[in-house]
């Protein structure tokens, strides 16, 4: 990872050119922002005592890193701009297509996230197991279903009862009771 | 497909029984989280490992411990404000986090109003602690020494309002004495700074403190607060900071279970029942005194009376460290 | 003294204690290898199992914790590219390209003997030489790891110098987003933009679940080709074992590794990322073929691991000599030792000295077991991973949030989705985002670290770290003299050879 880093690789594609720029500008702005503002985002709760010799802030550290980083940035952008204007449109297509799956495990990742605390960690995980399992071309419902159903329901049983690690429960009291009595079941059966 | 028969049996066996215990449940009837916002292999978690382990033969439940440190304990605290009032979740803490830290930055809750204690277990005593090389053998003398040698002094604390950060601004108030303050991150650093000199002296929890009192490396001064340390034969007589002209020098470490003040009455006077029925385990005993503390029981009732008071005295200490 | 470690020997006369180690081992490297579980989360969790059990199986039984979860990070690293912890971020360079060629098995048994072997050495050099390395341990101050910090980052970045311009901007913005949070020194907050749930910073383990889990889920997305549903990841041949002669060739930097690690372990608060780091970094200088690092060289899974685990010897000596946790893993060892009622401290040797003999001598043996169990243990792990894609990708998925929950709470998994996003997006435009974990890291410590110089300091810091603390002068001088050989370096060279001739 570390090597195939060098700028001789073949042009980019245009979309990719134009995401690295927009990524370069963005960054720099942002990092110009903070090391600005800096002392705003300082909040409440600092002391002042035994500062007597402490000569740098809190602001000081976060106000160097923001700073030089501006600096890089401003290079990177520059040289962003350069591959966007050598970048093809060859490739444009295909990237799109990949960048639009990506974008789709984006959204489950996000909703997914979102869910967990509201539908539980077991329905949440069935809902994206099945999705995903779905969108990555399962078809045969007895291929993946057990797996999806089983899954869940064997983690959050393992981490709450036998690792002593709690997952997140419903906060909707009918699905919960279901999760309750689900895993009450198993603690009976098998505990 | 064998395995997935079962399963459909073992479906059918959840939904038909799901309605019934969500009915005529009783609390708890299912596991209860205990948030600790403090990190892995700290006191608290030691304490939490043993007393989660025993206490669930008393309520029927395991007590699941999930430790959220970060921010001064205002990122576990918060997450446990944040949490359904429903008793499932509660909280180990200690008064620091409880009563002080929140006043001095933002957060979205009260801890005041918003939580109720359950119990408090025992309590942290910091000792003042000073490397036997120190020209001083007393308090009177360190007072006296840092006095006539103003800002000479590196006293070490364990972090901005950490458990032993509280005593070293109470005793610099109260002695009206300078000193250079060093921050640490923990009460670890801090002893390890002061056996090899780069601290002089410090308040630390006896536990840690003695080995090296035994081996010689450190001196104690006095003990915070107006109670000697009980059953201990090495700092037993050690004299308090009250009995020494400083009783506002009074910040002992309180381990204190927390629950939401919005949880339903009964659920909480059954909590803090057997909470104290677990004082009187013998499995807890033993391990109390396995790990070298003692017990120092008091029931949440009686200490939440004494949280407003703390509170006050606390944000008058605040006012004076950050001038504001 | 000599009495005292034969009768700790008498002590391990008993066939249990093996048992226990190796189910420690075995737990721990099943936790270990799955993305998010720490080390230090199933050492907690299994402490009071230990409280149960007599002082000679509980302790063992958590140390094969400790070292099983340690090698299963790397399992996951070197399989999938995801490190288990972030002792194993360093073995991600060169692991997941090593399976790509069909070489797993070669890489996971490297990774096996030399972190064993690493970890048998620092363990042996730990047991004679505790009583001088707990006099050094005294030695470094906050200005030393101040020094030494910055004297590692020198190196590591004089090697990654080819990330260029890319590099530089992960690190800053690790550097960034590792002071967010409540400042140590202060108690401020900052940065937080008034988000409660930022107040405690960044947790390291959403942000690594974040930065190298969730891009491997979208990058493996977005090449769903037609025959997707039944291409397997290439696990099917985890390919053949690993070769004597290859081994040798990597004997010179496990030996390197283990010294380096050994020092690092000495520095209180800095551990296992930074020896990796740097353990990768001078394999790699040290080559004879540094160009195919990071392209799947046995030797850049040698490094890292060898070092990693080289820390976990000296790390147990200010736990035993002073009764001071360096980390979370001892600090939750001293609460196995004082539940046990071991006392760690000064007087431990004379007081408890056959047990703690006895202890240290099991750490060691647990290394000699571990080769065997993990040989064993390679192929049902590698068999493991031979799962379908569309079975493995929801499976990470599932268990990236599992990991990021487990440690945290839910606002951790919005941190560990937005900075997968974001990493996604980097990694897309070829950036190499370790220099922004390992910048992460050190931000805090070097920070602080300097902070509380300036305080003992007095005013005049550059004096106090140059003249009045030597270790600190030593590594600092040593940092700069490194970094204008790098600026100057090619050009008196060039000098030199036009003068020549």
């Amino acid at each position: 990872m570390m090597a195939q880093d060098k700028s001789d690789t073949p042009a980019p594609s245009r979309l990719l050119a134009r995401v690295e720029v927009a990524v370069a500008v963005l960054l720099t702005f942002g990092a110009v922002a903070i090391a600005l503002f800096m002392p705003k985002l300082i909040g409440r709760g600092g002391i002042e005592t035994a500062r007597d010799f402490l000569t740098i802030s809190p602001a000081f550290f976060p106000r160097l890193a923001m700073g030089l980083l501006a600096v890089i940035c401003v290079r990177y952008a520059i040289d962003a701009v350069r591959r966007l204007t050598k970048s093809s449109k060859a490739h444009t297509g295909e990237d799109l297509v990949r960048l639009k799956r990506a974008g789709f495990m984006v959204v489950v990742a996000v909703c997914y996230a979102a869910s967990i605390s509201w539908l539980g960690f077991i329905l949440a995980t069935m809902l994206m197991a099945l999705i995903v399992s779905y969108f990555l071309g399962l078809r045969n419902p007895l291929a993946f279903l057990p797996g999806v159903i089983v899954a869940p329901i064997a983690i959050r049983f393992v981490f709450e009862r036998l690792l002593y690690i709690a997952l997140p429960r419903s906060e909707i009291e009918f699905i919960a009771a279901i999760e309750d009595a689900v895993i009450k079941f198993l603690v009976t059966v098998l505990l | 497909m064998r395995s997935f028969k079962y399963l459909w049996i073992a479906a059918l066996a959840a939904v038909m029984v799901a309605p019934l215990p969500a009915a005529a449940a009783e609390y708890p009837d299912r596991p209860i989280t205990l948030i600790i916002p403090l990190g892995a292999g700290g006191s608290h978690d030691l304490h939490a490992r043993g007393i989660t382990g025993i206490i669930s033969d008393i309520i029927g439940q395991p007590m699941v411990v999930k430790l959220v440190p970060g921010g001064s304990g205002m990122k576990g605290t918060g997450a446990f404000a944040k949490a359904k009032p429903d008793g499932y979740t509660l909280l180990f803490t200690h008064n620091a986090f409880d009563q002080l830290r929140p006043q001095t930055v933002d957060v979205s809750f009260d801890p005041v109003k918003d939580f109720k204690t359950v119990a408090r277990i025992n309590f942290g005593q910091p000792i003042l602690v000073a490397r036997a090389d120190q020209p001083y053998k007393t308090l009177e003398e360190f007072v006296a020494y840092a006095k006539a040698n103003p800002g000479k002094v590196n006293m070490g604390h364990s972090g901005v309002w950490g458990a032993t950060h509280i005593p070293t601004v109470q005793l610099l108030k109260s002695a009206g004495i300078k000193v250079n303050l060093i921050p640490h991150k923990g009460g670890g650093p801090l002893l390890s700074a002061i056996l090899s000199g780069e601290d002089d002296i410090g308040f630390l929890f006896s536990t840690q403190t003695l080995p090296h009192f035994k081996a010689g490396k450190v001196r104690v001064l006095a003990v915070a607060g107006d109670t000697p340390i009980p059953n201990s034969p090495e700092f037993g007589k050690l004299p308090t900071m009250a009995s020494l002209g400083h009783p506002d020098v009074a910040f002992t470490m309180d381990r204190i279970f927390m629950a939401p003040a919005g949880m339903p009455e009964k659920d909480l006077k059954m909590l803090r029942d057997s909470f104290e029925k677990l004082m009187d385990h013998k499995s807890f005993k033993r391990f109390i005194k396995s790990i070298g503390e003692n017990v120092m029981f008091m029931r949440g009732e009686e200490y939440d009376k004494l949280r407003p008071g703390r509170v006050d005295a606390y944000a008058d200490l605040i006012k004076s460290v950050s001038g504001k | 003294m000599f009495e005292s470690f034969l009768q700790g020997f008498e002590l391990l006369l008993r066939w249990d204690i093996y048992l226990y180690i190796s189910m420690g081992l075995v737990v721990g490297m099943f936790v270990g290898a799955m993305p998010g579980l720490t080390t230090v989360l199933a050492m907690a969790v299994l402490l009071p199992v230990s409280f149960n059990l007599e002082p000679m199986l509980g302790i063992p039984f958590l140390i094969g914790v400790y070292k099983g979860g340690i090698y299963g990070g790397s399992i996951s690293a070197i399989l999938v590219g995801i490190p288990g912890t972030g002792a194993s971020i360093a073995t991600t360079f060169d692991g997941p390209a090593l399976t790509r060629q069909g070489k797993a098995r070669k890489a996971l048994e490297m990774a096996l003997y030399s972190s064993t072997i690493a970890d048998f050495l620092s363990d042996v050099t730990t047991l004679f030489l505790i009583g001088l390395i707990a006099i050094i341990i005294l030695l470094i101050g906050p200005p030393e790891i101040f020094a030494i910090i910055i004297f590692s980052l020198i190196l590591i970045a004089s090697v990654s110098g080819e990330s260029g311009i890319r590099g530089g901007i992960a690190a800053f913005l690790g550097l960034g987003l590792g002071f967010i949070g409540t400042d140590a020194v202060t108690g401020a907050t900052r940065m937080t933009f008034g988000i409660e749930a930022l107040s405690g910073g960044i947790p390291l383990i959403p942000l690594i679940i974040g930065v190298f889990a969730l891009p491997e889920v979208l990058e493996a997305v977005e090449s769903r080709a037609s025959g997707f549903i039944s291409e397997h990841v290439d696990m099917s041949k985890s390919g053949e074992p690993l070769r004597w002669h290859e081994f040798r060739r990597s004997i010179r930097t496990i030996l390197r590794s283990t010294m380096i690690g050994t020092g690092i372990g000495m520095v209180p608060g800095i551990g296992q990322v930074v020896a990796a780091f740097v353990g990768y970094s001078a394999a790699k200088r040290a080559s004879k073929t540094p160009e195919k690092f990071g392209r799947g060289e046995l030797d850049g899974i040698a490094g890292p691991e060898a070092a990693n685990n080289a820390v976990n010897g000296p790390t147990l000596v200010p736990l035993l000599t002073l009764g001071i946790p360096g980390d979370n893993v001892t600090a939750i060892l001293l609460g196995a030792f004082i539940a046990h009622g071991i006392r760690p401290g000064p007087q431990i040797f004379t007081e408890q000295g056959p047990l703690i003999y006895a202890l240290l001598l099991s750490i060691i043996i647990a290394n000699v077991l571990f080769i065997f169990l993990g040989y064993v243990l390679l192929k049902p792990f590698a068999k493991a991973i031979q799962l379908k894609k569309a079975y493995l990708i929801p499976t990470i998925l599932a268990l990236s949030f599992v990991g990021t929950l487990s440690t945290g709470v839910t606002s951790d998994l919005v941190i560990m989705v937005v900075v997968g996003i974001c990493a996604y997006i980097l990694r897309k435009l070829k950036f190499d985002l370790a220099p922004l974990v390992i910048a992460f890291v050190l931000a805090e410590p070097i920070e602080y670290r300097l902070s509380q110089s300036m305080i003992y300091a007095r005013g005049d810091i550059l004096e106090y770290l140059f003249i009045q603390r030597p270790i600190a002068s030593v590594f600092l001088t040593a940092g700069i003299i490194w970094i204008a050989w790098m600026i100057f370096g090619p050009w008196i060279r060039r000098r030199l050879r036009t003068m020549g001739t």
